[in-house]
């Protein structure tokens, strides 16, 4: 119950039978053994729904059941979720269909996910690293280093009346996750000013602050991967990066450097930190104690 | 046990070929030994969910749960013309082994008995039974019986112990995933993720 019980609910939800739905977990649980000339691929579903179905891809294939993955294989990545998907229907049958033009993205997981909330259906992106299931456009878990994780969900309220936009720690936690997944670490500070204190470059550099709205994702991660951490203020805007914290002694005990520097440094500044460990936990301090960790399961 | 009525016979027999055409549709085979194992699950689940699949008498066998009259059934398909039994040159719990086929005239037997709501119900169990177990080999899908409830109980009196058809420990189980779902995660379980459920504790009870 408690490492599926969340799919009982899905299955309610979508009026699919669980036994389908165990299936798929099933299926997305091996796919990092289902390689095609030894190299893994990608492939995306969609359970058929009542309300909308896709139109079949031109590429006609004999339909083939969810329990045997083998015949991914001979199709590698044609049904990668960008031009085509599997769609799955109510006895686990896949055949490839065509998604429609409208709904398709600039990868396959953002077409996937587009689509899922396009036909109020339930759809899955398998991906070489990590996969993810979407219920209607939103997303219901991420399987990763051989676990389904749950989005974090962080209750910043009780920052907001203290100043911090919740728009923007949740953007930052939003960064955070993809770090996460691509297993980059990195410290990213969301302080109340604008202006820099107790902390240095590492770097021989000079960075022109700039919005974190308009960075994208790759780029914000570009930044974590310099080392050192980014400065945030609460206006959402990047004021530094690649930043050595200056603290002092006194800390938490929290455990690896990143850590330690974090919660010693939102010990003394008006601040709140966010700690990616390269191996996938997310944790924030606030005030030199660990508010919230997510993803601590990732922890070897 | 009271000995099978001719009309139960014949209603086992169309599920056994309804059986037979979901492992078709669903791109399945199956042999003896396996026909025998997805018939019990079938008639496990069935139970969970309130219903009768066959009326097979299942007893303990060395090998897991063994029905004779599910035998004798599949013969008669066989000499009816309506399945085709393929020697394949093993030997499975001590016999000669066949893969079964349903053949045309079965499937046009099929397609009349789904559309009576008694046989369209057992369809829709035998297709869950096939999502959850069907894809399983011989060794795969035996060794998995050893793991079920009622089939251990009963083995604990010894081989051809008759196994109760009215499966009570699923039924125990089924209640209490129902109610710890409930209680401890605030879950609700319908009797069809109970059965999902059951399976699981099966599956870890067959290692």
């Amino acid at each position: 119950m408690k490492e599926y019980g969340w799919l009982f609910p899905l299955a309610e939800e979508h009026r699919c039978s669980s036994f389908l739905l165990m299936d798929i977990i099933r299926l997305v649980e091996r796919s990092e053994h289902i390689t095609s000339e030894n190299a893994r691929f990608s492939f995306s579903l969609a359970v058929e729904s009542s309300r909308a179905s896709l139109s079949a891809a031109n590429l006609v294939i004999e339909p083939f059941h969810l329990t045997k993955p083998g015949r991914l294989a001979d199709f590698k990545d044609i049904a990668d979720g960008m031009n085509m998907c599997y769609q799955v229907d109510s006895n686990g049958l896949l055949r490839l269909a065509q998604i429609p033009v409208q709904y398709r993205r600039q990868d396959p997981d953002e077409t996937m996910k587009e689509l899922s909330a396009a036909i109020q259906t339930l759809t899955v992106y398998v991906g070489t690293t990590l996969a993810r299931m979407y219920s209607q456009g939103v997303l219901v878990r991420t399987w990763r280093k051989g676990r389904w994780l749950e989005y974090p969900k962080a209750e910043f309220d009780e920052f907001a009346s203290a100043g911090y936009p919740i728009r923007l720690l949740s953007a930052v936690l939003a960064h955070c996750v993809r770090m996460s997944e691509k297993s980059k670490g990195g410290i990213v500070i969301v302080q109340k000013g604008d202006t820099l204190e107790s902390c240095e470059s590492l770097r021989d550099i000079h960075f022109s602050e700039c919005d974190l709205s308009r960075t994208p994702a790759a780029q914000f991660i570009g930044y974590a991967e310099m080392d050192g951490a980014i400065m945030l203020s609460v206006r959402g805007r990047i004021l530094a990066v690649a930043q050595r914290l200056k603290c002092g002694e006194s800390g938490g005990g929290m455990g690896g450097t990143r850590h330690e520097s974090a919660s010693r440094y939102s010990a003394e500044h008006e601040c709140i930190a966010f700690v990616v460990s390269s191996d996938g936990p997310i944790s924030i301090f606030n005030a030199g104690s660990l508010w919230q960790r997510f993803f601590a399961e990732l922890k070897p | 046990m009271p000995p099978r009525s001719h009309s139960e016979t014949l209603a086992d027999e169309i599920t056994l070929l309804i059986l037979l055409k979901a492992l078709a549709d669903l791109g399945m085979t199956t042999r003896r030994v396996k026909l025998q194992k997805l018939t019990y699950f079938a008639n496990v689940l069935a139970s969970i969910l309130g219903q009768r699949l066959t009326h097979h008498e299942f007893f303990v066998f060395k090998y897991g749960p063994f029905s004779k009259q599910l035998y004798s059934d599949i013969e008669v398909l066989v000499t009816r013309d309506l399945v085709k039994a393929t020697p394949v040159g093993d030997i499975e719990e001590d016999e000669k082994s066949f893969e079964y086929e349903i053949k045309a005239e079965g499937i046009s037997k099929v397609k009349k008995a789904l559309q009576s709501p008694e046989f369209a119900e057992k369809h829709s169990v035998i297709l869950k039974t096939l999502q959850a177990v069907g894809d399983l080999t011989t060794n795969q899908i035996r060794d998995l019986s050893y793991g079920e409830l009622n089939f251990r109980k009963a083995r604990e009196k010894g081989i051809t112990t008759v196994i109760d058809p009215s499966y009570p420990l699923c039924l125990e189980s089924k209640r209490l995933a129902i109610d710890v779902a409930q209680n401890e995660f605030g879950i609700h379980l319908s009797d069809e993720d109970a059965s999902l459920m059951y399976l699981e504790l099966v599956r870890a009870l067959a290692g």
